[in-house]
């Protein structure tokens, strides 16, 4: 396996060649804070929509959901499922009043009644959290197939990872990491198309026949095409949703593309767009290449090791079933769009938390939004290094940890701090700063603090013997508990300020549906 | 909450049903998957491929048909 495939190596430098010229193209670009944190409101639904799809497809997703439906089956619908119900939520009611509130972060649409030094302060840092926690699991993905997949050592392959999203960013801004998402996009759903119709070819294109022969060859036989492998009870069942959907809604690097369009129409579009690309890849990957590998996998014994496990772990499935699919041409294209995904979507999560400190804690927090355009574009790709070099030494120093739950940790967060914070900003009247603080902090502190004391963490790498909180996945306690602190905190809060704040929603409410 | 749904538009109001539409499905499909999991496991033509599968298909596709609507209309109100 770790033999230099020459098609990736190939392919691999083409990429890098080409993201290289995006970058020094965009970068004749991005003059102004405009250009730079929302590619001057130039960028079309359609280009957008499919940059979203490629922000929310990492390699995470795209490797650890054939890896699941591989092990679990049918349980890997909850994956497919609920992305598309987050982006109903958020075309339904998120994209057109974000649109119209706000300019580069998701702070500025909460900050537009609230009281803006303290909320976005407060967002910023949620978005921080976010990003770092996402940026982590990353770069530690990302090393761990380079070092599989080209032989290079783990520390090695992370720098180049680092160094090249620094580049992307800090030069090209919104408008370069747009496009390396695009190119990314259209690469990862164009193989999943070719890997779908030649694993069909091999079943007559017939479901029947490649259901049939997914009971006939997993262990559990036809028990593995309903639920109830890997989700065992309702709680965790729900919770995972819970965190998948709402958690999607509450991801700033996802949210912040829809200030990249013109206008509230051309975000909606981008949404359908991206639900097109999304469902449309989720579901090729959900109902033919996930239960193609069952099938497809187990007729290779030389993927398998020594103690018949798959070599290099579950998350390595569609790695070795392009080997099967298309040989090794084929093998080193899905090596090149797994990486590929990874500086894409790690490009996005840098540009979103450099924003957040530059615009929100920097020009609009201690600048009070006296700062001048250049200085905040300065600051910007001074956090963008800061960042990424963050995300390296953090990735060195957690090598061995789990990606896949770091991630639900960090859609979990995002559900618990970001989401009721801005859907109650823009939909009730009542929230006040101090409702939107005390009721996020909570939901912060909980899906954290629950997390830690959950099974993955307090037994599995702290070692204890029983978890203090009993299920993996917390979504179910920390998001309601957000909403209802978030509520209380406000209704309790009669000061001057927050009658203010809400008095401020009826205009905020005519600007957001564009209706002034 | 009452106020904000008298202010809003006929589009609005359409998006708002949706968005309860959509819930409502996810939360029977998640319902069933959560406490009655037998019900996905039942076999269909006499083969090994379950209910639960052409099922989630509907369900992604009715999602995706009343996004486009949604926007097809905002496209007639402009």
């Amino acid at each position: 396996m770790t033999d230099m495939n020459p098609t990736a190596v190939g392919l691999f430098t083409l990429f890098i060649g080409l993201t290289l010229v995006i970058t020094w193209r965009a970068a004749r670009h991005s003059k102004t804070a405009n250009d730079f944190y929302a590619a001057g409101n130039k960028i079309s639904g359609l280009v957008n929509g499919v940059a979203i799809s490629g922000d929310f497809m990492s390699a995470a997703t795209f490797l650890g959901i054939v890896g699941l439906i591989y092990t679990a089956g049918f349980d890997g619908l909850i994956y497919i499922v609920s992305p598309m119900v987050g982006l109903a939520i958020v075309m339904f009611a998120m994209a057109e009043p974000f649109r119209n509130l706000g300019r580069f972060t998701l702070s500025d649409v909460v900050a537009f009644r609230l009281d803006p030094v303290p909320i976005r302060l407060f967002a910023a840092s949620c978005t921080l959290v976010i990003v770092i926690l996402y940026l982590v699991a990353q770069f530690v993905g990302a090393g761990k197939l380079v070092q599989l997949l080209f032989g290079f050592d783990y520390r090695t392959a992370v720098i180049i990872a680092g160094v090249l999203t620094m580049t992307y960013v800090s030069v090209g801004g919104m408008l370069a990491t747009t496009w390396i998402q695009v190119t990314k996009a259209v690469m990862m759903i164009s193989a999943i198309t070719f890997m779908s119709v030649m694993i069909m070819a091999r079943f007559g294109f017939s479901f029947i026949e490649l259901y049939d022969g997914v009971a006939n060859t997993h262990q559990l036989g036809a028990a593995v095409l309903g639920p109830g492998v890997f989700l065992k009870d309702p709680f965790s069942t729900i919770s995972l949703a819970m965190a998948l959907t709402l958690g999607f809604a509450g991801l700033p690097h996802v949210l912040m593309r829809l200030f990249t369009v013109p206008d509230a129409r051309q975000a909606n579009i981008s949404v359908i767009y991206a639900t097109a690309c999304i469902g449309s890849a989720f579901a090729m990957v959900f109902f033919v290449i996930g239960f193609g590998a069952i099938v497809l996998l187990p007729q290779h014994p030389e993927f398998y090791g020594a103690a018949g496990k798959l070599i290099g772990g579950n998350n390595m499935v569609s790695i070795h079933l392009s080997k099967v699919i298309g040989g090794d041409v084929f093998f080193g294209v899905i090596s090149v769009v797994a990486f590929a995904t990874i500086l894409a979507v790690v490009a996005g999560l840098i540009l979103a938390g450099a924003s957040a400190v530059s615009h929100d804690l920097y020009a609009q927090g201690l600048g009070r939004g006296k700062v001048s355009e250049l200085a905040e574009v300065r600051i910007t790709r001074i956090a963008t290094v800061v960042l990424g070099l963050t995300g390296i030494s953090l990735a060195l120093a957690f090598e061995d940890q789990n990606i896949a739950y770091m991630i639900s940790m960090v859609l979990c967060v995002s559900g618990s701090t970001n989401f009721p914070i801005l859907i109650l900003s823009l939909y009730w009247r009542g929230l006040t700063t101090r409702g939107a603080i005390l009721g996020g902090s909570a939901g912060l502190i909980l899906s954290v603090g629950l997390i830690i004391i959950g099974p993955t963490i307090w037994v599995e790498i702290l070692g204890n013997k029983d978890p203090l909180f009993p299920y993996k996945y917390p979504a179910l306690v920390s998001v309601p508990a957000a909403f209802i602190g978030m509520w209380l905190f406000s209704i309790l809060d009669r000061g001057e300020q927050a009658m203010k704040e809400q008095s401020r929603f009826d205009e905020q409410f005519a600007q957001a549906f564009d209706r002034q | 909450m009452t106020l904000v749904v008298k202010n809003m538009t006929r589009h609005q109001k359409l998006a708002l049903i949706f968005l309860a539409l959509v819930c409502l499905l996810d939360m029977l499909l998640l319902g069933v998957f959560a406490f009655a999991p037998s019900l996905y496991h039942l076999p269909l033509f006499g083969h090994s491929i379950t209910l639960g599968i052409p099922l989630a298909l509907v369900f992604m596709c009715t999602v995706f048909i009343l996004m486009i609507y949604y926007v097809l209309s905002q496209a007639g109100k402009n």
